[in-house]
């Protein structure tokens, strides 16, 4: 494990050539905006193969955690980096089909290995 | 604690006068009384003497039974599958899987669990009559009831009754604990002026449909329809009210969540709801989501009025 380091409330923290971002509670206005300039800009500096969103201690996600998850994925797609999460829970996951919003542009998985043996890469 | 609220019925009965009373007389007539008094029942040991008292109602289930005769734990195992709910009973068999003979608390945890489904089931109410031949288990039973989250609430609502008529055994106290699920509809006003009311709105609603014992699905779509609601309130009213009321419509029992502000009103209503229109912060799909969540939707909204958007979701029987 490298570094970890955190801007505000949201940490980014590196983790064996990924960026693991976890949101432990919903993020405010602010905190998301702040979230997303830092989450880009760590993630343009380079030297990350993925960004790994947690949300599993999320009990609701709503359109606007969708649309907050959305910009990150899909921000970081746009600078080259690929995206996935992690953790939605069932109940969570009955609910956003239900609200059949559009889909994130990231894989998502069950578990934080899952994700990290996905994203593995040469190092 | 009003009769008509009372819809169903349950039996809990530790029936230790059984163990000790003569073949036939006492224990048909309990189980006459059982049979009158309840619409469904479930037979409980007494923590006091369980394998006797577990020979005790065996006999009682199953007619007379010579004396001295012992039980095996298949044969209690299959009175128990008779006789309690099947949640109960797996509950039973996967902790106490020996001598199928437990403490009344853990009964007490697993039956409160079949009660909730039964209150979804039945409808608000239930009574509890509770047979003890020893002394009065009423303190515990009111102090499990009063441990038990959710539909069961027991505030102010536990009346103790000594059942009128002949007893089903002389010097055998009958207690009949009334108390109503739900009695008290569930009601919530929220006021919402910021973003922090977003997370209150969420959990208060939360608390409601829990109350109203919803399932853990519904709870999770209800509670995310009041954050959506609570940030549309916020990001354009600027300040607003979600009223959340557990009430009757014609679905029948359901829950209604208006949130109301006196904004500039949803232009294009028509276009926001065909999912045609994208404002800048998503309002679009907030709304539809909210829709998709509920079995009812409704939206007024107009420039001088400001918006209500009223959703009902009803209780599902199973």
């Amino acid at each position: 494990m490298d570094n970890s380091y955190a801007f505000g409330t949201i940490p980014i923290i590196r983790m064996g050539g990924v960026l693991l971002v976890p949101i432990q509670i919903p993020p405010s206005d602010s905190q998301a905006k702040c979230l997303l300039e830092d989450v880009l800009s760590t993630v343009s500096r380079g030297g990350a193969r993925a960004l790994i969103v947690d949300v599993s201690a999320l009990e609701i996600i709503d359109s606007y955690l969708t649309r907050i998850l959305y910009d990150l994925l899909d921000g970081s797609k746009k600078l080259g980096v690929e995206g996935g999460i992690v953790g939605i829970r069932p109940t969570v996951a009955i609910t956003l089909v239900q609200m059949g919003l559009e889909a994130v542009p990231a894989k998502t998985f069950l578990s934080l290995d899952l994700a990290l043996s996905h994203f593995e890469g040469p190092r | 604690m009003n009769e008509a609220t009372i819809k169903g019925s349950l039996l809990l009965s530790t029936l230790t006068f059984v163990e000790r009373s003569s073949p036939g007389g006492a224990a048909a007539r309990a189980k006459q009384f059982v049979h009158d008094a309840c619409d469904s029942h479930v037979l409980l040991p007494s923590q006091w003497y369980p394998r006797t008292l577990l020979d005790g109602i065996v006999r009682m289930a199953e007619g007379a039974v010579p004396p001295g005769r012992s039980f095996s734990r298949r044969e209690l195992g299959a009175f128990w599958s008779q006789n309690l709910l099947d949640g109960t009973y797996s509950t039973l068999k996967k902790d106490s899987p020996r001598a199928m003979v437990t403490t009344l608390p853990l009964l007490y945890s697993c039956l409160f669990m079949d009660l909730r489904m039964t209150a979804r089931t039945e409808g608000l109410g239930a009574a509890l009559f509770v047979l003890e031949g020893q002394g009065l288990v009423s303190g515990d039973l009111e102090s499990h009831l009063g441990m038990t989250e959710g539909a069961i609430s027991t505030t102010g609502a536990v009346e103790i009754q000594v059942d009128p008529g002949p007893p089903p055994r002389p010097g055998t106290l009958a207690l009949r604990l009334k108390w109503g699920i739900g009695e008290a509809a569930a009601s919530d006003h929220i006021p919402v002026r910021g973003e922090p009311d977003i997370a209150e709105s969420r959990e208060r609603v939360r608390r409601v449909a829990r109350q109203m014992a919803f399932g853990t699905v519904d709870i999770v779509g209800l509670a995310t329809c009041a954050s959506e609601l609570a940030r549309n309130i916020v990001n354009y009213a600027g300040e607003g009210i979600i009223h959340v009321e557990e009430t009757s419509r014609k679905g029948g029992r359901c829950i209604v969540i208006r949130a109301e502000d006196g904004g500039a009103g949803i232009p294009n209503l028509e276009q926001v709801l065909a999912g045609g229109h994208r404002s800048e912060r998503g309002m679009g799909k907030g709304l539809i989501a909210i829709k998709r969540l509920s079995d009812e939707f409704d939206v007024r909204t107009a420039p001088v009025g400001g918006t209500t958007v009223e959703i009902i979701k009803y209780l599902r029987k199973f």
